[in-house]
């Protein structure tokens, strides 16, 4: 991947933006954050002269302005009047976040951008809104709007992704599913949402490099070339997989933590939502499986070459070697 | 140079030297009274030891002996038994493999082994009973698998019930296991049941008897049907006073009454030793249920050997008078093949009980300490009844096949002459006629004290005399005489066929079951699970989708406008 | 008498929701949303000042406020030019390839 040297500036200032709202003590330091990290988003993602682009930067400006406007607003009156601004605050954070009553514009903006643009789009900027709300977990009106948004959530991103077959399409609404257990995370104390963030980013990552080397955007497009290497073919399905959070994949470590935690604070009716939804999700990654596995005839080829295996990249392979195993890491230690 | 040496003959020497071997150390074990235990320990994982165990006693190496011999002369026997069969060696081989599930069931004290074990006796005899390829062996095949799978699944229910003692070695724990343990009980019970061919799983046995006669002598009379027995042996520590206990008294006695009953009307000579077979498990069962492991253990063994050697003898008529089973065919065999005859003669006579013969030492004991212990009248009658009905019937088959008249077609070959045959026989016709003796003299040094009143002592040979009697005379008829039974049409019909039990096994049970089955299939899983279950939640979601999208797919002005009235009904909301 | 410190919170708030009014109900060209922003960046301005001014008078942070929202318009109208020079208008109806 080849990029000008003024993006490295602006990744650095989108990063210190969210550095800044993160670690700042009060809501204007949060805004300034905010406002720088959209400030240099806007260039990383309007690299060239395209439609797509454009659209896509337009609509995240117009949609984040709008945020941070009501963000900042919501600030200043908190003198006044606390309780409305704290409320108002989460909404346009949610907004900012692309959570479930405010999600519309989160999958359209993924499907103008490039496959690394959407991989920052999809986590390092839910990264700033996500700490900011896990701030404001005070007082029960502001729980329940969290929890509210978490289900809405995880309901849209599920039923959102069923007939898709555009993959960034795909890709934000599982961003959408996993949002939902992140802000239940939120619900329940800061370290499990940022588990889940961790793995959620390692494990959407590896799935993103592999589409993003195969140029596939669409499902047919990894249809076309599935005959092409034995080892995407194995790799990419399995790292879907362990997106959809299958059990022995890495992706169901944090669902396991997050099951774990909910059943022992006997959240049985948000685990029974989130799972449910995990459920179909699963589904529409299973439909990503079959054009990859069945369909294709490489796949019961047996003489691989090894020259296939060795012309990916290592970082590619050791990522999805880590995704597909990386559950399995901790049981020489247990024995 | 290539030497001939058949598998048969390998098999011979290695099976009999292997029970000479068994035989010797089992000896010595009962002579110093140790019991060795090996455990072998296959990998260790997060601090929970995987052990193979195999345990050393006299009681399994005694039992191994005898397995080993009587497999041995079963596989010299089926040398020429099975001579013009094709695939003989696939039989030799499936024989051995039985004998290896068998050793693997009698060596372990451990219940996964066992069931290990277990599992490969129901797969081998039910390979075993299809051997000869045709509808009826399969059919038979196909009922004795599915009633031995209840005994497996009772099993892996016992396993699963175990897994709270922290070991599946229920040898050590049977001492321990008090009525809280119930069920375990009840389950092990079952899966005894279905391998000894108890009452409500009895029509397997008969059925089995499709199989090549060297199977029957082995599998079907004196150790896979045993199998079941041993179990119950090596449990019977926690049976002892149980409530188990007595159910499997009443279940053991019925068995061994209907079955001895059944053996009367029947006239397939394999089905009638089977009967016999059956009949004898009963007398066992009965006596590990009323607390004599011990007692059961020596009949098993004495009843192996001459039963083992009636099925041999029982090979040898059908192999030479042309592959009839039927006893009215026979008749006056005495005449044609004496020594076949004189070995059959021991054998049926060591069954009866008579004295000194390998029968005499074990069931007579048996039917005195039975006498003798509480026990209650039904069981008792059902007792007098077995021990007269067992003389009945083998009165009966010396009637029909040995004396009277010839009644086999003009052209025959009949003779003594298959060496290899006889001579396999002659070791189990040696066990017959002295191993109860010396079985008795080595496992009980120490005498039984029998307290009976003379009524009750005299008992069992009164029954034996009247039951020769009864059976001998009885079937002395004439082709002149009216058939007798046929006023008693139903009645006969249902002590004959084993009091309905392959009817009630086979059919009753498929066809409702079957026909239930394909209505449920077709109105629920292919139907209404199928309309509201997969494809009406896909019709449902795949609705919710196109909704979805077609809020997705809109100008950013409209999502901004429902972001604004979003936010302004969740502050009316929260206000 | 008046309450000042209640009408320098409502005043600024009237503000801010015409401009959001403006913002998202107008769907005809991109620079009249872009100037509605601007009305309502002025409107959150003067409601900051205004607060700012109770608190201690620390003013001065309306400063940063100025900067960023220039900074922000500055970048919308770069947007603009950006979306004229690709569609050739700035009509929010041909926004519609990402609608699919």
């Amino acid at each position: 991947m080849t990029f000008p040297i003024s993006y490295l500036f602006f990744f650095l200032t989108l990063l210190s933006g969210t550095t800044l709202s993160v670690s700042s003590t009060s809501w204007f330091g949060a805004w300034l954050g905010l406002e720088l990290n959209l400030l240099s988003f806007i260039p990383l993602i309007t690299t060239k002269l395209c439609p797509y682009l454009t659209e896509a930067a337009i609509k995240y400006f117009l949609i984040q302005a709008l945020a941070s406007t009501i963000l900042i607003m919501s600030a200043s009156i908190f003198l006044y009047a606390q309780s409305i601004s704290h409320v108002m605050i989460l909404l346009s954070l949610l907004l900012k976040l692309g959570a479930a009553p405010f999600h519309f514009w989160f999958p359209q903006v993924t499907e103008g951008l490039s496959w690394p643009q959407a991989f920052i789009l999809l986590t390092i900027q839910k990264l700033a809104p996500m700490f900011l709300i896990s701030y404001l977990t005070f007082s029960d009106t502001l729980m329940s709007i969290i929890m509210f948004s978490a289900l809405l959530s995880s309901l849209v991103g599920a039923l959102g992704g069923l007939n898709m077959m555009k993959l960034r399409k795909l890709m934000a609404f599982s961003s959408i599913n996993h949002m939902a257990w992140m802000l239940v995370g939120i619900y329940l104390g800061d370290i499990y949402w940022l588990i889940y963030f961790t793995f959620y980013s390692f494990v959407s990552g590896s799935v993103i490099m592999l589409l993003y080397s195969t140029h596939s955007f669409t499902v047919s497009n990894l249809l076309n070339q599935s005959s092409k290497s034995l080892l995407l073919n194995m790799f990419i399905p399995m790292n879907i997989l362990s997106l959809g959070g299958l059990p022995p994949f890495l992706g169901f470590a944090p669902k396991w933590i997050m099951i774990q935690f909910l059943s022992a604070n006997s959240m049985f009716i948000p685990l029974l939502v989130l799972l449910t939804s995990s459920l179909i999700t699963l589904y529409f990654y299973l439909r990503l499986f079959i054009p990859l596995s069945l369909l294709s005839f490489s796949f019961f080829i047996s003489n691989v070459k090894l020259t296939s295996l060795f012309s990916s990249s290592y970082t590619l392979l050791s990522m999805s070697f880590i995704n597909i195993f990386g559950i399995l890491f901790p049981i020489p230690f247990m024995i | 140079m290539i030497w001939k040496i058949s598998m048969h003959e390998i098999s011979m020497l290695t099976l009999v030297s292997g029970s000479v071997l068994c035989g010797i150390a089992g000896i010595k074990k009962v002579s110093t009274g140790v019991m060795d235990v090996i455990e072998w320990e296959l990998f260790n994982l997060v601090s929970s030891s995987i052990v193979f165990t195999v345990i050393l006693d006299w009681v399994s190496l005694l039992f191994m002996s005898f397995v080993f011999l009587i497999s041995g002369s079963v596989l010299f026997y089926s040398g020429s038994y099975m001579a013009e069969d094709k695939t003989s060696n696939r039989f030799m081989y499936l024989v051995l493999a039985f004998v290896l599930s068998m050793s693997l069931m009698v060596l372990s004290p451990n219940l996964i082994s066992i069931l290990l074990g277990w599992d490969g006796l129901g797969l081998v005899s039910y390979a075993l009973v299809i051997y000869y390829s045709n509808e009826k062996s399969a059919n038979a095949g196909m009922l004795t698998i599915l009633s031995n799978r209840v005994g497996d699944v009772a099993i892996l229910l016992s396993i699963g019930l175990m897994s709270s003692l922290g070991s599946w070695n229920f040898f050590f724990y049977s001492y321990y296991l008090n009525e809280e343990w119930v069920l375990l009980k009840v389950f092990l019970m079952i899966s005894a049941m279905t391998k000894s061919a108890q009452i409500p799983f009895s029509a397997w046995l008969p059925a089995a008897m499709a199989a090549p006669t060297p199977v029957s002598a082995l599998v079907h009379s004196s150790t896979l049907v045993t199998a079941g027995v041993y179990l119950m042996i090596r449990f019977s520590a926690a049976l002892e006073g149980s409530l188990v206990q007595s159910w499997l008294l009443i279940i053991s006695c019925l068995t061994m009454f209907m079955a001895g009953l059944g053996a009367n009307f029947e006239y397939d000579l394999k089905k009638i030793i089977a009967l016999s077979t059956l009949s004898q498990l009963g007398v066992m069962l009965s006596i590990l249920s009323l607390g004599y492991a011990d007692l059961a253990f020596f009949h098993l063994l004495s009843h192996a050997l001459f039963k083992a050697l009636l099925f041999m003898c029982a090979g040898v008529v059908i192999h030479s008078v042309g592959g009839y089973q039927d006893i009215r065919f026979m008749g006056n065999l005495v005449k044609f093949m004496p020594l076949t005859v004189s070995y059959m003669t021991i054998s049926n006579l060591a069954l009866c009980g008579f004295p000194f013969m390998a029968g005499f030492y074990s069931k007579d004991m048996i039917l005195e300490v039975a006498f003798m212990s509480s026990i209650n009248f039904i069981a008792l009658m059902l007792y007098i009844m077995a021990t007269g009905l067992t003389v009945m019937y083998t009165m009966r088959l010396i009637f029909y096949s040995i004396s009277g008249e010839y009644n086999l077609g003009s052209i025959n070959n009949l003779s003594d002459e298959d060496y290899m045959m006889t001579n396999s026989m002659s070791g189990l016709g040696l066990g017959a006629i002295l191993g109860g003796a010396c079985l008795g003299w080595m496992l009980f040094p120490e005498c039984y004290m029998i307290c009976l009143s003379f009524i009750m002592k005299m008992m069992v040979i009164m029954v034996s005399v009247l039951g020769g009697l009864i059976g001998y005379t009885l079937n002395m008829m004439s082709v002149n005489f009216t058939l007798k039974s046929l006023s008693n049409y139903s009645l006969i019909v249902f002590m004959g066929s084993m009091w309905f039990m392959p009817a009630l096994s086979t059919l009753k049970l498929s066809e409702k079951s079957l026909s239930s089955g394909s209505y449920v299939e077709k109105v629920l899983d292919k139907g209404w699970f199928e309309f509201y279950g997969g494809q009406g939640l896909n019709y449902m979601f795949s609705n919710l989708f196109y909704m979805l999208n077609s809020m997705h797919l809109n100008s950013v002005k409209i999502f901004l406008k429902v972001a604004v009235i979003t936010m302004i009904v969740f502050m009316v909301a929260v206000l | 008498m008046v309450n000042f410190s209640s009408a320098m919170i409502f005043v600024p708030m009237v503000m801010i929701f015409c401009g959001a009014w403006g913002f998202i109900a107008y769907s005809k060209h991109m620079l009249n949303s872009l100037l509605s922003l601007e009305f309502m960046m002025l409107g959150v301005f003067w409601l900051m000042s205004s607060q700012l001014a109770l608190v201690a008078s620390e003013v001065y942070f309306s400063l940063f406020f100025l900067t960023l929202a220039a900074c922000e318009g500055a970048l919308g109208l770069t947007m603009l030019i950006l979306v004229v020079r690709s569609h050739g208008n700035d009509m929010f109806s041909s926004f519609n390839l990402l609608e699919c």
